[in-house]
């Protein structure tokens, strides 16, 4: 469901309030296995250097005659060199999904803990090195023709031809390489949620989640720009708490996508209730288009916050509320409702269904958070007679007042 | 009210940050980018500690002096800049370098 990129970012710095330690710690301890990888890597590479060097030029010439090779061969050190680079690629690409893991942790309110870092070393590795090996593979076969013509060009010392082909395969391949990009930006998400599903059904499912919402995706990218300036700025310093944030809010587009934002990482009643009274626009229930496109939306029903919207004296433990989303006092408002007597009635024997739809009716017109509503169809159901059927519930003539008119 | 009630933490260590860090900006806007350094570090720990729809007053203290330490920093580099050029200039031409 469309929320608002603002409340995206808002909602992901919620989640990591309490929380930084621990996504700043995994940060440090990558940025420290990495040094000391390229630090091997260095060392060998040098090595390798100094064997070669002093067979070129001699020993004493030797720009690199001061490191220490021992007594190992070229050919050996070559071969650590390759082996420990790859060693490192498959340590920063699954360090990479432990990310991933880690801000999901931290997004649903589960306590993120450093080790998440690792949590792909365990679960799935080969199907992680597998996919990435594809896309690597991919890459290297549509940027073939690059090289190519760039080849022929300088060969041919220039041509006009060349130049225009280069042009053009390079403009398509980067919005077709953008656009590949953007559908299955959801796939390591997926993966890193659910481990067990295929390659091929998790880059599906990304497919189905990103149909209609590559724009909103694209933009949220580009939303980062200004900070990430400024955290050029800082010397990379900022980047400490940028690259969580970051990634927290991709994770929170995700939960958006499939309508499982915790409650208690919204809005406040409070903070509805001013969104409320400086709203000026058309009420959602009387106006406002549903979507009928993108995933989970399908089952658009009459959404019955509007009465609860235009009751806004009638939200009074705000803070309760928002502490205990799961059990929400907004049974009671309704009950200091007599005058709506039928069809309360049908909806008090409904109680296991109340809690998450009074969460639901919460959720102010401008930021209609119906995902949580769509993800319980079952709970939905049992509703619609209610709300379909206001003529026959109002069989008095002094109160024959419409559904969804404001109960003030 | 449930037992299981969480209470909300109290202060917002990284708005408190952020202006510690904008202060130090506005200290640091004479030397050579410290006050551009301090001061986007400030700008960003502001704008992330936001969790509600405004901002802590800390954090707006944070995010004003980060912002005043960074402009402080550029027009110091400014200031350095015209001076060095200036004496460069006067140097050289006093020393009859083009002569």
């Amino acid at each position: 469901m469309d929320i608002k990129r603002s409340d995206l970012k808002l909602y992901a710095r919620r989640a990591l309030k309490g929380n930084w330690g621990v996504v700043i710690g995994a940060t440090l301890i990558s940025m420290g296995i990495a040094y000391l990888f390229t630090t091997a890597l260095n060392a060998v590479l040098f090595a390798a250097l100094r064997i070669g060097a002093d067979a070129l030029f001699g020993k004493f010439l030797s720009p690199v005659s001061q490191f220490p090779t021992g007594n190992v061969s070229a050919g050996t050190l070559v071969i650590v060199l390759i082996v420990l680079y790859f060693v490192y690629l498959v340590a920063m690409l699954l360090m990479s999904v432990g990310y991933q893991r880690l801000y999901l942790d931290v997004v649903t309110e589960q306590k993120g803990k450093v080790t998440t870092l690792f949590w792909a070393f365990t679960h799935s590795p080969w199907k992680f090195i597998l996919i990435s090996v594809l896309i690597a593979l991919l890459e290297g076969i549509t940027t073939v023709p690059i090289y190519i013509m760039s080849l022929a060009a300088a060969l041919s010392g220039g041509s006009g031809f060349a130049a225009a082909f280069l042009l053009v395969y390079e403009i398509i391949f980067l919005i077709v390489y953008a656009y590949v990009l953007l559908t299955f930006s959801q796939f390591y998400l997926i993966l890193v949620e659910d481990p067990q599903k295929g390659i091929f059904e998790a880059l599906a499912e990304s497919q189905r989640m990103m149909k209609g919402n590559r724009g909103r995706y694209f933009v949220l990218c580009l939303s980062f720009f200004g900070i990430s300036l400024l955290a050029a700025f800082s010397f990379g310093l900022a980047a400490l708490w940028l690259t969580p944030y970051t990634g927290c809010t991709f994770a929170m587009f995700y939960l958006g996508l499939k309508g499982q934002v915790p409650e208690k990482l919204k809005h406040s009643p409070a903070e509805i209730a001013a969104a409320n009274a400086s709203y000026t626009g058309p009420t959602y229930y009387q106006e406002q288009p549903i979507p009928q496109q993108g995933y989970y939306q399908q089952p658009m029903q009459t959404p019955p916050q509007d009465m609860y919207y235009q009751q806004p004296v009638q939200t009074p433990p705000q803070d309760m509320y928002y502490q205990q989303p799961a059990q929400t006092t907004a049974q009671d408002m309704y009950y200091q409702q007599p005058a709506q007597t039928t069809p309360q009635d049908m909806y008090y024997q409904q109680p296991a269904q109340a809690s998450p739809q009074d969460m639901y009716y919460q959720q102010p017109a401008q930021t209609p958070s119906q995902e949580s509503y769509y993800q319980q169809p079952a709970q939905a159901t049992p509703q619609e007679p209610y709300y379909r059927q206001p003529a026959q519930t109002n069989t008095d003539p002094d109160k024959n007042i419409p559904s969804g008119t404001p109960q003030v | 009210m449930n037992e299981q009630t969480v209470q909300p933490k109290n202060g917002n260590s990284m708005a408190l940050g952020s202006m510690v860090v904008g202060i130090i900006s506005i200290v640091a806007s004479c030397c050579c980018c410290g006050g551009i350094i301090f001061g986007s570090l400030a700008v960003v720990l502001a704008c992330l500690s936001r969790v509600e729809t405004y901002f802590d007053k800390q954090a707006k203290t944070g995010l004003i002096c980060g912002i005043i330490g960074m402009v402080l920093s550029v027009a110091a580099g400014v200031v350095i800049l015209v001076y060095l050029a200036s004496a460069g200039a006067s140097g050289l031409a006093g020393s009859g370098f083009y002569y």
